[in-house]
C-alpha cells in the first residue's frame, strides 16, 4: 500500500509539471500553413474524415497548439450528445440479445426435426428390393378357382380393409402429415398400379385371361411407397422423444455421408423390412378390394 | 460534395452571388447556431463580436480589384453548413486569443522583480534547508520533457486535451473519438508510463540514488509554482456558466 502511495504522489508531483512540459513539445506551426483548415475541421468534428485523414490530423495536432486549441474550440461549441433514457440504454443493451436468443430457441424447438434418412437417400438405399412380399406376389392361376366365392363371403372380405383403411386415414390425419407432393403421387401411382396387377387375376376373364403372365417385378420395383411410409415412421419416432434430445438424432447428418454411414443398422433395416412387407400387403390387398 | 450536403452547397452558392432571398435564409436559420457557438466559446462576449464581424468576410470583402472575395467560395461541402460556420468561429477565435496573448506588453523591471517575489514559493519553509531543491526540479523537467517526447502523437494529444486544453474526459474522448472511460484508462495509463520513464532517465543518466529520486519528487510537491491568476479566472469563467446550465 506504501508503494502504491508513493508511486500515487509521485504521479501527482509530474501532473503539476505536465502542462509546463506539455506546452514545451509543441510548436507553432501556424507559420507553416500546414494547419487545419476549416473544412478539414468541420469534416474531422462530423467524423467523415477518412481514417487515414483522421490519423493525420491527429498526428499534426499531437504537435501543433494552434490546431489543438482549435480542436477544443470545435469541442466546445459542438452540442453535447442528446442523452439516452436511462431505461432505453439499460433495457436495450440486454434486450436484443435476449431477444435474439428466445427467438432462435423457439425456431429451433418449433421446427420439426429432420427425419432420419431422406427420402431420396432412402429410394437409392432401396434400390436393391427387399425379399418379395408374399402378398404381393401374384397368386397361381390355378388357385382362382377356389376365390371364386359366394356373395356373402366377398361382402365380408370388402369391409374389413375399409375399416382398416378408415383407421390408417384418421391417424394420419391426427398425426399432422406434411402434404402431398411428388413423391407421394407416384407412390399413389405404383400403389394403384401394384392393385391393378393383383386385381387383374381376381377378374373371372375365363381361362385364357388367369393364363395370362403376371406382370414383370421391374415395374413395380422403380416406384415403390414404402420411403414415405418409412418417413412418417421416423417422424413419429422423433416425436416421441423429448426435444432436448432430439438434436442426438442421425437426422442431424448432412446428406453426403458416405453410403456405409447413412445404412440404418441390421436390426432397423430388418424391422423396415418387415412393416413394407406388410404395407405392401396391406395396401394391394386393400387397393385391389376396392378396384373390385 | 455529399449529396446530403447539396442543400448547403447551393445556399453556399446563392449567398456568394448576392442573392437576397438567400441571404435572408441565411441569417435567419444560421445566425442562432453561429452565435450559440460564440457563447459556448466565450460567454464573456469576446466570441460573439466575432462572430458579428464574421458576416463582412461571409458577404465579400472587396479586393484590390475591386471583386469581392466570399469566404462562401472555400466552402466545398465535406461537412455541414452550420458545422463549417462553427469550424471558422473556432478558427477566428483561436487565432484572435493567440494575437492577443502576442500583443500584451512584457512586465517592466520593478513588475518583474516583484513577479519573481510572486513566483517564490509562498510555503516553502526554508530556501536554505534543501540547497539542492532548484537542481531537482530541473532535473525532473528535463527528464519529463524526455519522456514525453518518447509517447506516441495520440498519447501526447490526449494529455495536452486534458492538461492543457482543459477539457472535460467526455470532451477530450469526443477529440480522440473515444468513450471516457477509454480516456480516463488511457490518461492513468500515460501518467504511469511517464513516472517509470522518469525514475528511469533519473536514475540512469542523471545517476541519482534513489533516495535523491524521491527528494525531486517531494521537491515538486513542496514547491506550489508560480501562481497563474489568469490561468484561473479563465478556467473558473468556463465553468462558472456551464454549471449555471446544469442548475
Amino acid at each position: 500500500v506504501d508503494v502504491k502511495n508513493e508511486q500515487q504522489d509521485r504521479e501527482s508531483s509530474l501532473e503539476r509539471l505536465m502542462r509546463d512540459a506539455l506546452r514545451n513539445q509543441v510548436s507553432d506551426a501556424s507559420d507553416t500553413g500546414r494547419c487545419l483548415d476549416a473544412g478539414t475541421l468541420a469534416a474531422w468534428a462530423e467524423q467523415t474524415l477518412s481514417a487515414r485523414e483522421r490519423a493525420a490530423v491527429d498526428t499534426h495536432a499531437a504537435g501543433c497548439a494552434r490546431c489543438q486549441a482549435m480542436l477544443a474550440a470545435m469541442v466546445r461549441t459542438t452540442p453535447a450528445p442528446v442523452a439516452a433514457p436511462w431505461w432505453r440504454v439499460h433495457m436495450m443493451a440486454w434486450m436484443v440479445p435476449v431477444s435474439a436468443g428466445a427467438a432462435a430457441l423457439i425456431v429451433w424447438t418449433m421446427l420439426p426435426a429432420r427425419t432420419m434418412f431422406e427420402p431420396r437417400q432412402a429410394a437409392t438405399q432401396m434400390a436393391q428390393p427387399p425379399a418379395p412380399a408374399p402378398a404381393a406376389t401374384p397368386p397361381p392361376a390355378g388357385a382362382f378357382a377356389d376365390q371364386v366365392a359366394p356373395q356373402a363371403k366377398d361382402e365380408s372380405l370388402r369391409e374389413a380393409p375399409r375399416k382398416e383403411a378408415a383407421a390408417d386415414q384418421t391417424r394420419a390425419r391426427q398425426m399432422n402429415f406434411r402434404r402431398p407432393n411428388a413423391d407421394d403421387k407416384k407412390d399413389q401411382t405404383a400403389v394403384s398400379s401394384l392393385a391393378k396387377t393383383e386385381a387383374t387375376p381376381a377378374e373371372p376373364k375365363g381361362p385364357a385371361a388367369a393364363a395370362a403372365p403376371a406382370p414383370p417385378p421391374n415395374a413395380t420395383r422403380a416406384r415403390r411407397p414404402w420411403p414415405t411410409r418409412w418417413r412418417l415412421r421416423s417422424r413419429r419416432h422423433h416425436q416421441r422423444r423429448p426435444l432436448w434430445r432430439s438434436h442426438r438424432q442421425p437426422a442431424r447428418l448432412p446428406r453426403q455421408l458416405p453410403r456405409c454411414l447413412s445404412q440404418p443398422p441390421p436390426r432397423q433395416r430388418r424391422r423396415r423390412d418387415r412393416q413394407l412387407v406388410a404395407l405392401l400387403g396391406r395396401r394391394t390387398r386393400r387397393r385391389a378390394e376396392s378396384i373390385v | 460534395v455529399e449529396s446530403r450536403h447539396a442543400a448547403d452547397v447551393e445556399l453556399a452558392r446563392l449567398c456568394e452571388r448576392g442573392d437576397e432571398s438567400a441571404w435572408e435564409r441565411f441569417i435567419r436559420e444560421y445566425r442562432p447556431i453561429l452565435y450559440r457557438a460564440a457563447e459556448a466559446l466565450d460567454p464573456s462576449g469576446g466570441a460573439r463580436e466575432i462572430a458579428d464581424s464574421l458576416y463582412a468576410e461571409l458577404y465579400g470583402v472587396r479586393g484590390s480589384a475591386g471583386d469581392a472575395r466570399s469566404l462562401f467560395r472555400y466552402f466545398e461541402g465535406r461537412s455541414s453548413l452550420a458545422t463549417w460556420l462553427r469550424a471558422v468561429l473556432a478558427q477566428r477565435f483561436v487565432d484572435h486569443v493567440r494575437m492577443r496573448r502576442r500583443l500584451e506588453p512584457l512586465p517592466e523591471d520593478d513588475d518583474a522583480a516583484s513577479g519573481d517575489e510572486r513566483r517564490r514559493p509562498m510555503s516553502a519553509p526554508d530556501e536554505s534547508s534543501n540547497v539542492d531543491r532548484p537542481r531537482y526540479v530541473a532535473l525532473l523537467r528535463e527528464a519529463l520533457g524526455r519522456a514525453i517526447a518518447r509517447l506516441s502523437g495520440r498519447d501526447r494529444l490526449r494529455l495536452s486535451c486534458y492538461y492543457v486544453q482543459d477539457l472535460t474526459l467526455a470532451e477530450t474522448g469526443r477529440v480522440l473519438a473515444e468513450h471516457e472511460a477509454t480516456v480516463s484508462r488511457q490518461l492513468a495509463r500515460s501518467r504511469r508510463t511517464l513516472r517509470e520513464s522518469v525514475e528511469r532517465d533519473l536514475r540512469q543518466d542523471a545517476k541519482l540514488s534513489e533516495t535523491e529520486i524521491a527528494e525531486c519528487f517531494a521537491s515538486v510537491t513542496a514547491d506550489p509554482g508560480p501562481l497563474d491568476l489568469t490561468h484561473v479566472f479563465d478556467v473558473a469563467e468556463r465553468k462558472e456558466p456551464a454549471a449555471g446550465r446544469s442548475a
